[in-house]
């Protein structure tokens, strides 16, 4: 038996030394037993390494472009461009990677990330509206690839993937309207990606019948 | 193929999702001892028979537009595996299969670990004894004999929302948000949790409780705030209350058997105002903080606030990202109001069949925003443990408890996680 005559309690653990008063016990006898816990030592993640590591190159990498491009600078700061990637793979890993998200989610913010990306540089080397003439349908169309994949792939659960379409389709409304706008002036790729989006939520709603009913039921109850 | 189960998520357990995460866990762990070694493969096997039974278990957490959502898994059950981390950790909805909880054992203990988004500590108990039971049939085939294959006739499958069931219309808010005193210091490592077990005879313990004219209860709660009081406050006033979340279960007092969360939390506060205090005065004083508030009336008015809400139709409406963020400012304005969490599981019982194979549980809660050390009440036949789990690297509040008892005459028996040592 292991006793702190300081606390007067009886300590179970395998130790010389009073967990709550760190006094010496006194020890008689036969020991008391207990299960006890495995000794877990605590792991330092390997991806938080991973992030410090790029965080420290990625520091280093930007300020020295950025005092390349002011000493050569000839009208256009690239440098912002290369600032906006590395934040970009910045969040990709401490958001997506780091964050144990739900690969829907990831796909989404991964490409809205990408997208703003593209409109970002788009305006710093003197907008000229590709970036949301063909970036931005481009990317509602790569949702629309992705969505019919993970429904193949994953064909025992395709429903899972309506509310991710249905984020998609409204996106490609919100292309349409920015044409309306006159922020689109090349609608072509656009109209496509409504046409895309729609035609496949449609789709899904008719030939999906009553599970594809159930999960609207499931994601729209109030 | 058959159509995929749903079900809406109780009204406390909305809080969960919005607020949990790798530093704030919401997980709490209930562990059951046995009299001989865990075999991995079987409890693996206990655990895939038991799971089908158990719907509140077997589901995922998917969000809607408007609200998250229980959906039934439809993956084999989690991995058993051998205890290789740190208790109570987070249980990301996208890894462990989805499964809301973890099955873990270590020599001859099982640990159930739970997302309390599924349930509360009764329903904790209800799967783990169940998964006990089928363990100790499979590999006691006399007593699969004995007993049959199935569950036991005590168990309750049932899963209404009580809340929503026992409530009445009423607009006073049940929660306080008056600040509290909060227990603060230097911070184990991030993932660590500090355990420490105190096993005492509950024989003694009704005799000291006799003595001050308190319940078990009432007397422990009372010891946790004054070993507080003494040791970070050291018997000085204070403009801030030492209080105590008390979660209160619900069943008995709306006739309920449902698995899922039913209970609200009743705060028992002491008001350190003058020069000193006594210990038989703070007993009664908390005592009497709670004894104000435990009855159906009041328990009624404290959830019945948060129903209110949830059947406001323009507060339903709401998107869920909006929803999440009004969810974490309330959460986050109102999770200082208390020092402390001290609940109680209560006494198990276990089939007489099963007792002689069983030794003990043990239960304890993660931290959450603002209380840094919480203790949990669970006894089984003749013994109680307290367990007292922290994520400070001080444990001069443990001393001052279990000191507290042992003056009391309690003889107390110490088990810690090793993280002390470290």
């Amino acid at each position: 038996m292991r006793e702190c005559k300081k606390c007067r309690v009886e300590i179970l653990d395998d130790t010389r030394v009073c967990p709550l008063c760190s006094s010496v016990l006194e020890i008689s006898g036969e020991p008391g037993t207990c299960t006890g816990y495995p000794d877990v030592k605590s792991t330092v993640r390997k991806l938080n390494f991973i992030v410090r590591l790029y965080s420290f190159l990625a520091i280093i990498a930007e300020v020295t472009l950025i005092i390349v491009n002011y000493l050569n600078f000839h009208g256009v700061w690239w440098s912002a461009v290369s600032g906006i990637c590395i934040l970009y793979f910045y969040i990709t890993l401490k958001y997506s990677l780091q964050k144990n998200k739900g690969y829907q989610t990831v796909i989404v913010v991964q490409v809205i990330g990408a997208v703003l990306l593209v409109i970002a540089a788009d305006y710093i080397v003197g907008y000229r509206g590709w970036s949301v003439n063909y970036a931005l349908p481009g990317a509602v169309l790569l949702l629309d690839v992705t969505i019919a994949s993970l429904m193949i792939v994953n064909a025992s659960n395709w429903q899972s993937y309506l509310l991710m379409q249905i984020f998609t389709a409204l996106i490609s409304i919100v292309c349409t309207v920015l044409w309306w706008l006159g922020i689109i002036t090349r609608p072509m790729f656009s109209l496509t990606a409504l046409a895309v989006s729609l035609c496949m939520l449609l789709g899904t709603l008719i030939f999906g019948d009553r599970r594809a009913k159930a999960e609207l039921k499931r994601r729209f109850h109030v | 193929m058959a159509e995929i189960k749903w079900d809406k998520l109780d009204n406390t357990a909305h809080l969960f999702p919005v607020i949990a995460g790798e530093s704030m866990s919401n997980v709490y762990r209930i562990s059951v001892t046995l009299k001989e070694d865990i075999r991995q493969e079987i409890l693996q096997e206990a655990l895939e028979r038991v799971l089908p039974w158990f719907d509140v278990f077997r589901v995922r957490i998917r969000y809607g537009v408007f609200w998250y959502y229980f959906e039934t898994n439809q993956k084999p059950a989690p991995d058993v595996k051998e205890e290789y981390r740190y208790p109570c950790q987070f249980i990301s909805p996208n890894r462990n299969r989805n499964y809301m909880f973890r099955v873990n054992y270590y020599k001859n203990r099982i640990n159930l670990e739970v997302f309390h988004v599924l349930t509360d500590g009764m329903g904790g108990i209800t799967f783990l004894k169940e998964l006990t039971y089928q363990y100790l049939r499979l590999v006691h085939p006399e007593l699969q004999e004995k007993m049959g294959d199935g569950l036991c006739s005590d168990t309750s499958l049932n899963r209404e929302d009580s809340y929503l069931k026992n409530y009445k219309k009423s607009h006073r808010k049940g929660y306080k948000t008056e600040r509290a005193y909060l227990v603060k210091g230097e911070k184990l490592k991030p993932l660590q949790l500090g355990v420490m077990h105190g096993y005492m005879p509950i024989q003694a313990l009704k005799k000291v409780c006799n003595g001050y004219g308190v319940s078990i209860n009432e007397y422990l709660v009372a010891s946790f705030l004054w070993s507080i009081y003494q040791e970070c406050l050291h018997g000085m006033p204070s403009g801030r209350p030492v209080s105590s979340c008390v979660p209160v279960n619900l069943r008995p007092y709306f006739d309920s058997i449902t698995m899922k969360n039913f209970f609200v939390i009743v705060s028992a506060v002491f008001r350190p105002e003058k020069e000193s205090y006594t210990f038989e005065e703070v007993v009664q004083i908390v005592a009497e903080s709670l004894r104000g508030q435990i009855n159906r009336e009041h328990l009624e008015n404290l959830f019945a606030y948060n129903v209110s809400n949830e059947k406001n139709f323009i507060l339903r409406a709401v998107p869920l990202f909006i929803k999440n963020i009004a969810i974490r400012y309330v959460y986050h304005s109102s999770a200082l109001a208390n020092t402390t969490t001290v609940t109680n599981i209560g006494n198990i019982q276990v089939r007489e069949e099963y007792q002689d194979y069983i030794d003990g549980f043990r239960a304890f809660l993660s931290m959450s925003k603002g209380q840094n050390i919480k203790g949990t009440i669970c006894s089984y036949r003749d013994t109680l443990v307290f367990t007292i789990s922290s994520n400070l690297a001080d444990v001069s509040v443990q001393r001052g408890f279990f000191r507290r008892l042992s003056q009391d005459g309690i003889p107390v028996r110490i088990e810690t996680n090793g993280v002390y040592d470290e």
